[in-house]
């Protein structure tokens, strides 16, 4: 119910704000998601990864529930700073550290330990919407916000992995991204 | 136009100097002041134009990101800046979709409907007189993210080249003082001469006095009009000499005339009075010359004419004055005579003179003279006087026989 409830609340928000996304709604993506998956396109837009980490394409993983699958593939082959995006669902916590962007969705508590200590040192960009996952060290937490899907980021974590957010990424996060 | 004209035409020469150096002036300065305004006006208009780009680049730059998350609070932050320039009125940022993300409107300005720009990836601008209105897409990267679109009066632009056109016309209005100022000096180097070549005519008029000659040293035009001038006072006194000689000699005998006579005469008793000498008065008439004309025809009585006037010339002395008053009439001044003896001696020479025979075209001709004599101040005491009683004594020798002479006595 309670879910549910947010959707509605998100889709007013999005009717209200005149929500946009440049790229077309995945079929069957709930809203919700479809508005995830834009700031994580933007994340990885406004993020730059050490030279050496750099493959062919961006590896964009996430982990949860799979109609947050449907909405990301809708960025499957978009280009991102001259790199082609690639969805990938993340069947074990280890492929982790071949992602550049791991998006983190409803994972029970063992295993973001475990994911934790998968990628520790990787430059790999850490997004989740789960405010427990976030405690675990991830570098931006999304989060809604009076009708509004915000985001903080701890630019610590990022820094530590060497990967380097945008100023005007920062510029936007809300009060909790340390910094 | 016409009225303007002789206006013009009746200011002096200085007036019209200054007048035409400073038109002049004024007509070259007008290019100037139209190309140079033209330039500046054009050149500032870019350069503020530019500095509107400038800004929405700027903008657009802070917005992006905020536009790419739908982040109204920030994307208005962003807008919040313009407030640096009071030129800007209204900045609006919209969503792909059209919808209106954030706008700004200057403090002053009402709120109103949000005009609807087209969401294109293309800049447009609009300059109108009014403003400069500007909407260009929105980048994050190269992702597509919104339009702004911009508002801005022109004030300061305005305010710009009205400085700009202060400065041009206190330019040109110093450029006119400068050429008056010139002018002023230069009017006197130019109307001097020519004040001085007035004053010269005006003393020629004034006095009839033809022997003044202007210099003429100069090159110029005033140098030749001082030239020619003198040239025509030259003439003017030639003329006037032979005028003087036409009123006052005798073209036959070239002996002074009637004219010339009445003023010597004059003189000649004012004389005597105040110096207390004598003058004498002689009139001398041809006997039978109107026959010799008659006859002989009038060239060979002026011959006998312009004989007589020598003949009287050789026997007279040099201070005594021969005229010749009427057709066979001459008169003779006598002055300073010491006595009455003198005249008669005179009278006798003259007759005996005149009566010797002259060959004049082939004909021997022969004339007489009658010869009446007054004196100053001894029977006569004004110039009436002495020419009535000339006069008188001439008659009373006419009727006698020919070639006598009268002396005019008291008890005549």
């Amino acid at each position: 119910m309670r879910t549910i409830l947010r959707h509605w609340v998100l889709c007013f928000s999005i009717v209200a704000c005149g929500w946009h996304i440049s790229f077309a709604n995945a079929a069957g993506a709930l809203p919700e998601y479809t508005v995830k998956a834009g700031y994580l396109y933007n994340f990885a837009m406004l993020t730059e990864w050490p030279a050496n980490s750099l493959g062919a394409s961006l590896e964009l993983c996430y982990l949860g529930h799979e109609d947050l699958g449907a909405a990301l593939d809708a960025l499957q082959d978009k280009v991102v700073n001259n790199r082609r995006i690639n969805i990938r669902r993340l069947e074990a916590l280890g492929d982790a550290k071949e992602c550049q962007v791991l998006f983190v969705s409803e994972v029970g508590h063992s295993d973001v330990s475990k994911l934790m200590r998968e990628i520790a040192g990787r430059p790999v960009l850490t997004v989740t919407d789960d405010e427990n996952v976030a405690r675990a060290g991830m570098a931006i937490f999304l989060r809604p916000e009076s009708k509004r899907l915000v985001f903080e980021i701890n630019n610590n974590v990022a820094k530590s992995v060497n990967l380097n957010i945008s100023a005007r990424l920062l510029r936007l996060a809300r009060g909790g991204g340390s910094e | 136009m016409t009225r303007l004209n002789d206006w013009f035409n009746n200011q002096p020469i200085q007036s019209k100097l200054i007048l035409t150096n400073t038109f002049v002036v004024l007509i070259a300065l007008i290019p100037i002041v139209f190309v140079l305004f033209g330039y500046e006006y054009y050149a500032t208009q870019q350069a503020t134009l530019q500095e509107i780009r400038i800004q929405a680049d700027i903008v657009s730059d802070n917005a992006a990101a905020a536009m790419a998350f739908d982040d109204a609070t920030m994307a208005r932050e962003a807008l919040a800046t313009l407030r640096a320039s009071p030129d800007m009125q209204r900045a609006t940022l919209m969503a792909p979709n059209g919808a209106v993300l954030a706008s700004y409107r200057r403090y002053d300005l009402p709120q109103r409907d949000t005009e609807r720009i087209e969401i294109s990836t293309k800049s447009t601008e609009v300059l109108s007189w009014k403003g400069f209105k500007l909407t260009k897409p929105v980048y994050l990267k190269s992702q597509f993210v919104g339009m702004l679109a911009l508002e801005t009066s022109l004030d300061s632009f305005y305010h710009r080249v009205w400085l700009y056109f202060i400065v041009i016309s206190v330019t040109v209005f110093l450029g006119l003082a400068i050429s008056l100022w010139l002018a002023i000096q230069l009017k006197h180097s130019i109307t001097k001469p020519l004040s001085q070549l007035m004053a010269m005519v005006n003393r020629v008029a004034d006095e009839q006095d033809y022997s003044v000659r202007p210099v003429a040293e100069r090159l110029d035009e005033i140098g030749d009009l001082s030239r020619a001038f003198r040239d025509m006072m030259s003439n003017l006194q030639e003329r006037d000499e032979r005028l003087q000689e036409l009123a006052f000699y005798d073209s036959v005998t070239g002996l002074p005339n009637r004219h010339f006579f009445k003023e010597r005469i004059e003189q000649a008793v004012a004389n005597a009075k105040r110096y207390h000498m004598r003058c004498g008065l002689m009139f001398i008439d041809l006997d039978d010359f109107k026959i010799v004309n008659d006859t002989l025809g009038h060239h060979v009585g002026d011959d006998l004419l312009r004989e007589v006037g020598n003949r009287l010339s050789a026997v007279l002395r040099n201070n005594d004055l021969v005229c010749r008053i009427g057709g066979d009439e001459f008169a003779v001044i006598l002055e300073n005579v010491k006595d009455l003896q003198t005249p008669a001696m005179l009278a006798e020479k003259i007759i005996a003179a005149v009566s010797l025979p002259a060959l004049l075209h082939g004909h021997e001709v022969v004339v007489g003279a009658s010869i009446g004599i007054s004196m100053c101040p001894d029977f006569a005491d004004d110039t009436s006087t002495l020419l009535q009683t000339a006069d008188a004594a001439m008659y009373i020798a006419k009727g006698h026989t020919k070639n006598t002479y009268h002396q005019y006595s008291i008890e005549l």
